[in-house]
């Protein structure tokens, strides 16, 4: 039991965690094709963005290394994880709430113009405005 | 429906080639590091810069802080105005739309819709939630460069607790709300200020953002200059907090004031 | 537990939420389990070592899941709770 789970961890460090984080990404593109609504095309687009924001900050991870906070004074530069990466998807995660905002209000006007939000009913006969 | 399900076809064909060309790519190819070295091109060299001179050049414990706010301070301030932009965005989008219009109510008994939202109990335990998150927020804007924190986080924080005023007690109340332009106005206030932190070293020799030529007090020792890096962080993350606020509150009053909840 | 087999079990709880909100046919359920999402999303973030990343989705999670609610009911009106898809 336990080389299986030694097993198990060598796979997930060497290629598995890369492939779980591709599925994740592949799902969500295949929501944002293939939901006829709109408003799950927008959440699908919020979690094509973390699963990349989590394929960038796994690239900070050391074995055995904490918090990039130095409590009293600064250990050597492998004890600490990479702080790099965590500042750069801090502003994008506040920038894709702002994203969303603009995403929304747009359904509203769609919903005023052509008084549904199905993607079927908008292009299927040929999008007739009200 | 048949334009449907050949969409769904052509998605599902897609989604069947990412993922064997990617598992393919990831298998055979030896370009991904594996997680946990300490050894990968992506660990090496500028990181470990970061790390060792952080403390002593910035004077704040938080590692991510001083990365975001002092050695990448240029990228954060053009984040603060894609933040202004998307919300100067929103209000163009729904300018057009008219406003719903709320008749008053005098207070929350008479209210049905307020009654039907949960009645007395939120309206009792959001007063006392609310000045909490307010302390919690400003307590994480000044704690960014010491433990976990900064002005993104305190920023959200307290919009959070204007959103919990604005929706629990009845939407038709208009009393203390803030308006969507007044919001928009305390956004760019809050970016001009990062702008003018950025100003201020160069009347007194300095390039654009060098924090340690800015004109407050003397710059005899050396323990002064690293002050002034601190003066600099918190003068920037105020600058982000306000901003951030500002961004939500617009945001949320343009789609709230379209909105009708009577029906 | 090691942490990266927390890692990938927690990634496997993502994906099988996502295929809940695609398959899902209402949608004020799907926006709940969206807010389920974004709670995950934080815990994988704190598992790898990004605390102030975690941080930060925890309340931009919240604020994005009101503002979808808020739509929804501007959108659809007065029968926002039982009309399907």
């Amino acid at each position: 039991m336990s080389e299986l789970i030694e097993k198990l961890e060598f796979f997930l460090a060497d290629r598995g965690i890369y492939m779980l984080t591709l599925i994740l990404f592949a799902v969500a593109v295949y929501g944002m094709i293939a939901c006829g609504n709109y408003m799950k095309k927008l959440m699908c687009m919020n979690m094509m963005q973390v699963s990349i924001i989590f394929f960038f900050l796994t690239f900070g991870q050391k074995n055995g290394g904490t918090l990039p906070v130095a409590i009293d004074e600064v250990l050597s530069a492998e004890a600490y994880i990479n702080p790099l990466p965590h500042a750069l998807m801090l502003t994008a995660i506040v920038v894709s709430l702002g994203t969303t905002g603009v995403g929304l209000a747009l359904l509203m006007r769609i919903k005023d113009i052509y008084g549904t939000i199905e993607e079927d009913r908008i292009t299927g006969d040929g999008g007739k405005k009200q | 429906m048949k334009e449907n399900k050949s969409r769904k076809k052509l998605a599902a064909g897609l989604i069947i080639v990412i993922i064997a060309v990617g598992t393919a790519a990831v298998k055979i190819g030896a370009f991904l590091p594996t997680i946990g070295d300490a050894d990968t091109p992506a660990n090496s060299y500028v990181a470990n810069y970061y790390i060792t001179n952080a403390v002593k050049e910035t004077h704040s414990y938080n590692i991510v802080t001083a990365v975001l706010a002092d050695y990448r301070g240029f990228d954060t301030l053009f984040e603060t105005c894609v933040l202004f932009l998307s919300a100067l965005v929103t209000m163009m989008v729904l300018f057009g739309k008219e406003k719903v219009p709320k008749m008053p109510v005098k207070n929350l008994a008479e209210d049905k819709y307020s009654a039907a939202f949960g009645g007395d109990i939120m309206d009792a335990s959001f007063r006392i939630v609310v000045p909490i998150i307010l302390i919690y927020g400003i307590y994480v804007l000044f704690h960014g460069e010491i433990s976990l924190g900064g002005g993104f986080q305190a920023g959200a924080l307290i919009a959070c607790a204007y959103l919990l005023d604005r929706i629990i007690p009845s939407i038709r109340m208009g009393r203390g709300k803030i308006k969507e332009e007044t919001a928009l106005i305390i956004a760019s206030m809050g970016a001009f200020f990062y702008v003018i932190t950025g100003i201020l070293p160069m009347f007194n020799g300095g390039n654009f953002l060098e924090f340690a030529k800015l004109p407050f007090g003397s710059s005899l020792a050396a323990e002064s200059i690293v002050k002034l890096h601190t003066a600099g962080i918190l003068m920037i993350e105020v600058g982000v907090t306000v901003c951030v606020m500002g961004v939500i509150i617009a945001i949320l009053e343009v789609v709230l004031e379209r909105t009708d909840f009577d029906e | 537990m090691p942490i990266l087999l927390l890692e990938g079990l927690l990634l496997i709880a993502m994906i099988a939420i996502a295929a809940a909100i695609i398959l899902g046919k209402k949608l004020l359920a799907a926006t709940v389990i969206y807010c389920g999402f974004s709670l995950i999303a934080m815990l994988l973030y704190t598992v790898v070592g990004a605390a102030d990343v975690a941080f930060t989705e925890a309340v931009i999670g919240t604020i994005s899941t009101v503002y979808f609610i808020i739509a929804i009911k501007s959108i659809k009106g007065k029968r926002a709770d039982d009309e399907r898809k």
